[in-house]
């Protein structure tokens, strides 16, 4: 009796080992499948080969897109400057250079400088385009009128933070990521991404504050 | 107190309201901090207005999409990178090289683009560089002496002689440079300028190195090369004997055409003797280079500046063409501040045709310690009126260290010995005097022995003396040993001359001169006894 339970006992315990192995295993492969994708992309990339190239276009357009139209408020603005990260993506990999591993870090990052020199050239953007005057959807004039110059003025406050801060602004609160792949994107450590949020959030409220003071100087 | 809004609370509150919680929550949570914390997180609030996005219309997407690849695709068909170390990169990290395991990047360049500019690259340079050298070694090849390009036509024909391995195409080249040289004479002449002695030199030192080479050969090949260099020699020896017989020029009187034409024609005469006999041929121009290792080794000795053939104090028969390589008379004959041939108290003679060297005395002359022909205990016949000059002894002369005996019989004696060899010289100049065939040696040596009284030391000394006049390695070797018998061989062929001058009393009055001070110094004991 006894040594039938025993040899349950380690028939289970080994079946339990293995099970844990083998899990282990398959997370192990499966981020490794995950990173040897992303590598084989890239080699594939930098052969200039164009299915590996188109998939990278639509896995990364969207969001990159977004993240421009977010701080641009401007469809044509955003798709030239999201053409623009590709074409540099497309002369770095032809040039033997670009990204070897973190696609997403250094389409980011280059989305970034591509935003920072357009507001070089375009210290003030003068009109807002009809596309954006009719975002959600909305059916009260005033209410979107609201909407549309709470968003001016959020996109002009954001404006005048520094590139850093901006950048932490966008893919923190625009963009949803996580103070990792934020340290990721801007080349800092995480203690460094939240002291930088901090700051800008300040600087941010202090922006969008002077309008109302100035408002409230008005009305008196 | 109110605390401080650090950066991980301000975190921790914004990803719990990025979460969904009420602000209200978020905040009685940190009340110390409230004032603070709620205009960021208001703040931040206000930033989700920026989030909804316009997206392009579908048709937008699809241009830019379409526009992106019609880019890649164009940058592939160009298919190379400009940067070129970045494509020598690329190509060194062939799947086949082991730079693969270092460089990660994969290669999609097509290679045979890479080196060929890479190829390009370098058969540029190396065009521009071997090119320009090139030209300036062609331009060279072309100078005359006192261009500023000679010095690199002459370096040149160093390195071609350095870089030819084998020994009759190295012969021949050395030939044809001191050919080269008496080309340069001539157009030096026919330019209105005059050679000068250091063009004589250059020639010489090439036709000795070229002679030498050639007695090294196996005797076929010496034989090929004689022949080759006898007709190149011929050429030469007309060329230097018409500027010789007609000078031009600014400079006419130069005798460098003339010294020229003299080596040159005891080169061919060494040439004809390599071809009657190859082993003397080999044998005199091994001595050659002895003699000229003996005088490496003895710099005192050595002047400043050769003289040559031809040249005041310069050995008038030059070279070992016909005699016995008197060690360095060939090369440095008599001092300028020594008398000369033919001068009072230098060789009368000047020459080394008839007897061998007379062991180191031709180079030291008669040592005072020792009595000289004519002095009382020297050799009373000991002159070398008939035999070459011994040694240097034209050289040097009487020592300055000799007794005021020595002094005052040479002064007497050399008066008498200056007339005696003027008219021998005036005969021996109308003579053509040419080194002549061993032969003379020979019966000058035979004579010696038939002269001089036989004696064990003698019998040794006629062999030394017919071999010294036949064959300058046999006297030199006897030279080498017991400096005795040497001395009496020596002295019997001296003694020969003596005798064949036809003066035996006036030889052996006349031996108080310097230029029969070795033999007579060595066989003076020997007559004495005699």
């Amino acid at each position: 009796m006894t040594n039938a339970i025993s040899l349950v006992l380690s028939f289970w315990l080994s079946l339990t080992v293995s099970f844990a192995y083998a899990v282990r295993l398959e997370s192990k492969d499966c981020v490794n499948a995950t990173e040897d994708s992303e590598t084989s992309l890239l080699s594939r990339a930098h052969q200039l080969d164009e299915s590996a190239l188109a998939h990278i276009y639509d896995l990364h357009y969207p969001a990159i897109y977004r993240y421009l139209y977010r701080q641009l408020g401007d469809v044509d603005v955003a798709r030239d400057l999201a053409a623009e990260v590709f074409h540099r993506l497309l002369a770095a990999l032809h040039a033997g250079k670009g990204p070897k591993n973190h696609l997403v870090a250094w389409l980011y990052c280059t989305a970034h400088n591509a935003l920072v020199d357009y507001y070089r050239r375009q210290r003030h953007r003068q009109h807002l385009t009809l596309e954006e005057q009719m975002i959600g959807g909305m059916d009260e004039p005033a209410e979107m009128v609201e909407h549309r110059m709470l968003r001016e003025q959020l996109r002009r406050a954001l404006q005048q933070l520094s590139p850093d801060q901006q950048q932490v602004i966008a893919l923190k609160f625009l963009e949803g990521l996580s103070n990792e792949q934020v340290a990721l994107i801007v080349g800092k450590s995480v203690g460094a991404v939240k002291s930088l949020q901090h700051r800008a959030l300040n600087a941010l409220q202090r922006q969008m504050s002077i309008p109302e003071r100035k408002k409230g100087k008005d009305h008196k | 107190m109110k605390d401080l809004l650090s950066p991980e609370i301000l975190d921790h509150a914004l990803r719990r309201l990025q979460s969904g919680e009420m602000l209200s929550a978020i905040l009685s949570e940190n009340p110390s901090v409230v004032s603070e914390l709620e205009p960021l997180l208001l703040t931040a609030q206000q930033l989700e207005n920026l989030r909804p996005v316009q997206m392009p219309r579908p048709e937008q997407q699809r241009s830019d999409r379409a526009d992106f690849l019609a880019e890649a695709r164009q940058l592939r068909a160009q298919a190379v990178s400009p940067n070129l170390l970045m494509r020598l990169r690329k190509w060194v990290a062939t799947p086949y090289s082991i730079t693969r395991f270092f460089y990660k990047t994969p290669i999609r360049k097509e290679k045979r683009a890479m080196v060929t500019l890479l190829l390009i690259k370098v058969i540029l340079v190396l065009g521009i560089g071997f090119g320009s050298a090139g030209g300036t070694v062609a331009f060279a090849e072309r100078s005359l002496p006192g261009s500023p390009l000679y010095p690199i036509k002459l370096a040149t024909e160093e390195v071609a002689v350095r870089v030819v391995p084998d020994p009759s195409a190295r012969a021949l080249l050395y030939l044809a440079q001191a050919q080269a040289r008496i080309q340069e004479m001539v157009s030096l002449i026919q330019l209105g300028y005059s050679p000068d002695e250091v063009m004589l030199e250059r020639m010489r030192l090439r036709l000795d190195n070229a002679l030498d080479l050639a007695s090294r050969l196996p005797d076929p090949e010496m034989r090929t090369w004689l022949i080759r260099a006898r007709e190149t020699v011929q050429t030469q020896q007309e060329t230097l004997s018409r500027i010789c017989r007609y000078p031009s020029g600014k400079d006419a009187g130069s005798t460098v055409p003339c010294d020229a034409l003299a080596v040159m024609n005891q080169a061919r005469e060494q040439v004809e003797l390599g071809l009657q006999n190859t082993q003397t041929f080999r044998h005199r121009c091994a001595l050659g280079r002895e003699g000229e290792r003996t005088n490496d080794s003895m710099p005192s000795v050595t002047p400043p500046a050769r003289s040559w053939p031809g040249q005041p104090g310069g050995n008038p028969e030059g070279g070992c063409a016909e005699c016995t390589p008197q060690e360095d008379q060939h090369r440095y004959g008599p001092q300028p501040t020594q008398p000369g041939p033919g001068q009072p108290g230098g060789n009368p003679e000047g020459e080394c045709v008839e007897c061998t060297p007379q062991g180191d005395q031709h180079r030291y002359g008669p040592q005072p310690t020792q009595p000289g022909p004519g002095q009382p205990g020297g050799n009373p016949e000991g002159e070398c009126v008939e035999c070459t000059p011994q040694g240097d002894q034209h050289r040097h002369g009487p020592q300055p260290t000799a007794t005021p005996t020595w002094q005052r019989m040479t002064a007497q004696e050399a008066l008498q010995l200056m007339y005696q060899y003027q008219y021998r010289a005036g005969v021996s100049a109308t003579a053509n005097h040419t080194n002549g065939p061993c032969d003379t040696c020979q019966s000058a040596g035979q004579e010696a022995q038939m002269a001089s009284t036989p004696s064990p030391s003698n019998g040794d000394n006629g062999g030394g003396g017919e071999s010294g006049s036949s064959d300058g390695g046999e006297a030199r070797q006897e030279k080498t040993g017991a400096t005795g018998d040497n001395s009496g061989g020596s002295q019997s062929s001296s003694g020969g001359g003596a005798d064949n001058s036809g003066g035996g009393s006036e030889g052996g009055g006349d031996s108080g001169h310097a230029s029969g001070g070795e033999g007579g110094a060595g066989g003076g004991g020997k007559h004495r006894t005699k």
